[in-house]
């Protein structure tokens, strides 16, 4: 039975991602790296060494300041040169570790060689809480880009009864999580297996869009025949197939009330990459400081690079060749939710580097857009996946109109950006509904209210 | 209180977009309407070219000169006049004075359209308020409906097909096939269904259109004249009822319109026009009810909106373990 | 989404080359198949038919045939006439039965009138009612006492008006309409006064007024309301006295007029003056009315509110009789 969810666009043809996926992952070891204490969009960390400290690979550096952040491990060892202070777009302080490599060493190689990444691991030994444990003393967050710390996901109190896992990188041009799957299949299962038994849920299901069914069949091949809490589910290739809510609505039949969480409906969802570094933590007694990024678009030669946290994103660029466009514009993460983070014509301007939750770095041509007025085709309503009408809420917010922004659900929006995508008049929708939904929670956060 | 507007709002995600743009939506629109334009002239003669030119020149330099003199952005370069002159144009008959279709022109953009706020901001469609102003006003001046060029006669008066439908009196000199390409006598758009057809095919196959809102129009008109106007229940003719007035034309590019029916409630919106458009060709005064079934439609597609509520994710659901 | 685009352009001009092809296709062919008032059409398709006869010399009359059974008996006649209606000919098809007096049934070749009017004269009901019954025609009523003998004009009184119709037209269009008015005189007595105007499409002022298409004004009488009023006024007085105007043409003697009556006054005092003397008189069946030799005659009813054209169904079907009375030698 064809899985969907409500509304949705095609954005892409199969091209975009075709430029990173065919090729081989490169393996680079930068020399330095700045990492950030900024891991997340809203979670900060502090650092606990200053410069001139000696770190080893995997070493604590940073603990939580605020309920969003993690633990965050030095991804090389070496020296800190230096803490860079930094200010993020809302003018919020935070630190940057900047360590020198001291060793040409290898890191963490392409090659499966340990055992749970080769077969299924026994994991009796582990109990819930150890595993949760774990989580937190390993730095765990959301790898597919919200960066949520995954332990307080599940010390949730609801019960929970399926574990989604998101395999659907449903963004344009986006492809690490279709590599990590193809290469380290044991690894991801076994990763999910410690999550079915983190929540004590009854079954996983890793869901999968139907534009990488060859990774399907893989992780079928590993699991079929061994009883295991698992199920693989296709869904038809649509964006935003990857949202939280539309995999609930999708896979489980069943929607999530607005303003609660997925744990509500007893389901916890988590990236593919969360799934895998989990098993890196666990059983590889690693934590996380390394991931895939995919560097794609207007570059010489564009594919998916396995780097330590922290790797500057000019290096990316210079590794990838360079910029093939006169102006261009670099977004940190997938074309529709990825942030702008500079537009020019010299990588070397570009600043920026690595995080846990970076899953790409995008290199599009740089083109004028400007709005004209509305038409009220009713495009953007139709393609909404929450079901609001965004054009209204558009009109609301320039006037400035919250409570009507309120009365028109502008709190439900997911900024997937299929609006603005949509758009025949160019209007920044989802942008102008995006601020109007933050201004709602800000008031009713000063209010004291839910 | 006011949003934070983006120092450079170009910045914000998503940063693809789909390359449709309004003007060329409005482009293809026009790209539709050039058959029925090419059988106007062919079956009216050079009249429907000079009151087809006169409709869309007089819209583009209404929008122009308002825009101007209230020092608004400019919009005219997204080719909306265009449309709602060849529209405006479509709705008349070939006999209608020239100085009438500027008249319409000017008051269904100027009145219809601007004072509303500019496009996507009218409550009604302008090139229909057009009409509606000389049917108000003037209506001599649109009353003469001509026999078409193309049936060898010379321009010689008569009533539309519908007009003697609703009298009563026998159609025969009018065959289906007739009133299907466009031989017969009516406004100078309106008649060769061949024609308008396959223009709409095209906007359906640009997606311009969503051939719901059409289909749901022409099937309640069609239901109920077939239920109430022959003579008896259920016998109606079908095919006199499609294939005459302006139903296909109204149906096809006027009840699609964007601003003036709202998006998500289309097809209901379809639904309570045809049956106005149904109840003024069977029980009304006039032999022709689209137009004002159209406009009816409009009217209440705020109030429809309201009272069809969409559903918002995640809201009004149950919670459930 | 440029290449769509593209393609479907060209699809669409395509299509609509093709449909413009099926458009003058079908109508070369329409052409080919149907008479369409062209009488010459008509001849040629008679005269191609067996018992065709020769009506050269016979006004109104197109063309006409003997009908005849398997062994070559005549059983009846077919003569195709015309005579003018409102703007254009009226043509029917009279079938008559071998004796050339009784009409077996009629059928409309062409005509050009009014639909709503004139165009009714399509309906069964109307047709129906000329099966079997005999020629000459005259309206209900108004068949001439039986020894009249007179072949035109009026019956001669000496106080009062002449018997007959009298039909006048303006000469000129006044503000898009010529003006027509008729008049007819019964027994020395004028009976009936119709008053319209045509403008250059053929349309009746009275119908486009009664239809909403002629408005004057928002309350008070329509066009047509008020001409039969003007009408009314002079059958009350036998005559116009007393329709006084002022210079704007207006007058305050009828009730509910408001229009310029100086159309209408023109018309009727001319009217009026060839009903003193009985000049142009035009009886019931029309100028070359046969009076019925045997006395015995048909009935019609006229087409109401088309007075034109049902003269002109008199006329052509008169006609008609007298042509085959003629040939048929009766």
């Amino acid at each position: 039975m064809k899985k969907y969810f409500h509304g949705g666009i095609h954005p892409a043809d199969g091209s975009d991602k075709l430029l990173s996926n065919q090729v081989p992952i490169r393996v680079y070891t930068p020399k330095s790296v700045e990492i950030s204490m900024k891991q997340s969009p809203n979670g900060f960390s502090k650092a606990i060494v200053k410069p001139g400290d000696k770190v080893s690979k995997g070493d604590l550096i940073g603990v939580p300041a605020n309920f969003s952040a993690a633990n965050v491990h030095a991804s090389v060892s070496g020296t800190v040169k230096d803490i860079i202070l930094a200010k993020d777009n809302f003018n919020r302080e935070y630190e940057i570790v900047v360590i020198e490599s001291d060793k040409e060493e290898d890191m963490i190689s392409n090659i499966p060689e340990r055992e749970y990444e080769k077969k299924l691991v026994d994991l009796s030994s582990y109990s819930k809480e150890e595993i949760i444990g774990k989580m937190k003393e390993g730095g765990l967050i959301g790898m597919g880009g919200a960066g949520f710390p995954t332990h307080i996901k599940y010390e949730t109190k609801e019960v929970i009864n399926y574990i989604l896992i998101n395999g659907a990188e449903c963004e344009p041009y986006l492809t690490c999580d279709h590599i990590l799957m193809k290469e380290h299949g044991y690894a991801i299962i076994n990763g999910v297996l410690l999550f079915v038994k983190a929540a004590n849920a009854k079954k996983a299901y890793i869901c999968i869009e139907d534009n990488k069914q060859d990774v399907a069949h893989e992780l079928e091949n590993i699991i079929s025949g061994k009883n295991l809490p698992i199920e693989i589910v296709i869904l038809p290739t649509r964006y935003p197939q990857g949202g939280e809510r539309q995999l609930v609505e999708a896979v489980l039949r069943t929607e999530v009330p607005a303003g609660e969480l997925p744990s509500s409906v007893g389901t916890i969802i988590n990236n593919v990459g969360t799934a895998k570094a989990m098993a890196d933590i666990v059983l590889g007694g690693v934590p996380v400081i390394s991931r895939l990024v995919t560097v794609t678009g207007k570059v010489n030669t564009p594919c998916n690079y396995l780097v330590p946290i922290g790797t500057r994103y000019s290096e990316l660029i210079e590794q990838s060749g360079g910029f093939t466009a006169e102006i261009c514009r670099v977004v940190e993460g997938g074309p529709m939710t990825g942030n702008c983070l500079f537009i020019g014509n010299n990588p070397k301007d570009l600043k920026g580097s690595v995080a846990k939750n970076t899953s790409g770095l995008l290199v599009l041509e740089d083109l004028p857009k400007s709005e004209s007025p509305c038409i009220r085709c009713g495009e953007c309503e139709r393609v909404c996946p929450a079901g609001l009408a965004p054009f209204k809420i558009d009109f609301a917010a320039i006037e400035g109109n919250i409570n009507l922004c309120e009365k028109l659900y502008a709190t439900e929006c997911i900024s997937c950006g299929c609006c603005s995508y949509v758009c025949p008049a160019k209007r920044e929708l989802a942008y102008r509904i995006t601020e109007a939904k933050n201004e709602i929670i800000r008031i009713r956060r000063e209010r004291g209210g839910k | 209180m006011k949003l934070k507007v983006a120092d450079q709002l170009h910045d914000v995600g998503p940063h693809i977009r789909m390359n449709r743009t309004t003007k060329e939506i409005m482009q293809d629109v026009v790209i539709a309407l050039i058959p029925a334009f090419l059988g106007s002239i062919y079956f009216f003669g050079i009249k429907a070219l000079i009151l087809v030119m006169t409709a869309v020149t007089t819209c583009v330099i209404s929008e122009y000169i308002w825009q101007k003199l209230r020092k608004e952005p400019l919009t005219v370069s997204d080719w909306s006049a265009v449309v709602t002159g060849i529209l405006l144009a479509f709705n008349v008959p070939a006999t209608t004075p020239v100085w009438a279709v500027m008249v319409a022109s000017v008051f269904a953009i100027i009145v219809a359209k601007q004072f509303f706020g500019g496009i996507g901001s009218n409550f009604a469609n302008p090139a229909l308020m057009g009409r509606a102003l000389l049917l108000f006003l003037w209506p001599a001046s649109i009353s003469g409906y001509v026999s078409t060029y193309h049936a060898g006669a010379d321009a010689v008066s008569s009533a539309t097909v519908l007009g003697l439908y609703k009298s009563g009196s026998q159609i025969s000199q009018f065959s289906k096939w007739d009133m299907f390409i466009g031989n017969i006598p009516g406004c100078i758009g309106e008649t060769s269904k061949l024609l308008l057809l396959i223009g709409f095919a095209y906007l359906c196959y640009r997606r311009v259109v969503n051939i719901s809102t059409t289909a749901a129009y022409i099937l309640t008109v069609l239901l109920v004249t077939f239920i109430f106007s022959g003579e008896g229940l259920f016998k109606g003719d079908i095919l006199v009822n499609l294939l005459s007035g302006g139903l296909i034309l109204g149906a096809c590019y006027m009840m699609t319109d964007y601003a003036s029916v709202a998006p998500r409630v289309k097809v209901t919106l379809a639904v309570i026009a045809g049956l106005i458009t149904a109840g003024i060709r069977l029980w009304g005064m006039l032999p022709e009810g689209v137009s004002y079934g159209i406009l009816a439609a409009n009217c209440l597609s705020g109030l429809v909106d309201n009272l069809i509520k969409p559903h918002i994710y995640g809201v009004n659901v149950k919670k459930s373990k | 989404m440029k290449d769509n685009r593209l393609k479907g352009i060209i699809a669409l001009a395509v299509v609509t080359v093709i449909s413009f092809g099926v458009i003058y296709g079908s109508k070369i062919l329409v052409k080919d198949n149907t008479t369409n008032g062209n009488t010459t059409d008509n001849n040629q398709n008679q005269q191609d038919l067996p018992g065709a006869i020769d009506v050269s010399g016979a006004e109104g009359i197109v063309s006409a045939r003997e009908l005849t059974d398997d062994s070559g008996n005549v059983t009846g006649y077919s003569v195709v006439s015309e005579a003018k209606g409102f703007a254009k000919p009226v043509t029917w098809e009279i079938i008559f039965e071998n004796d050339a007096k009784t009409i077996r049934e009629v059928k409309v070749v062409s005509h050009a009138e009014t639909p709503g009017y004139g165009a009714n004269m399509e309906e069964e009901s109307y047709l129906n009612q000329f099966k079997g019954i005999k020629a000459p025609i005259y309206l209900k009523g108004q068949a001439p006492a039986s020894d009249a003998g007179s072949e035109s004009g009026a019956s001669d009184t000496t106080e009062g008006f002449k018997d007959g119709i009298y039909r006048v037209e303006s000469e000129e269009m006044d503000n898009g309409y010529y003006y027509m008015l008729t008049l007819k005189v019964e027994n020395g007595a004028i009976t009936n006064v119709v008053f319209d105007g045509m403008n250059e499409l053929g349309e009746y002022k009275s119908y486009l007024s009664s239809v909403g298409k002629y408005v004057m004004t928002e309350d008070g009488l329509t066009w047509k309301e008020q001409a039969d009023a003007l009408a009314q006024y002079v059958i009350e007085h036998q005559s116009v006295k007393g329709l006084a105007v002022d210079e704007n043409g207006k007058t305050d003697a009828v009730a509910g007029v408001s229009i310029s009556i100086n159309n209408f006054l023109e018309l009727a005092e001319k009217a009026l003056e060839m009903a003193a003397t009985g000049e142009g008189a035009q009886n019931a069946g029309g100028d070359n009315a046969p009076v019925s030799a045997d006395g015995e005659f048909g009935e019609i009813d006229a087409i109401s509110g088309a007075t034109f054209t049902t003269n002109a169904i008199l006329e052509l079907v008169n006609n008609a009789y007298e042509f085959i009375k003629n040939y048929a030698g009766k």
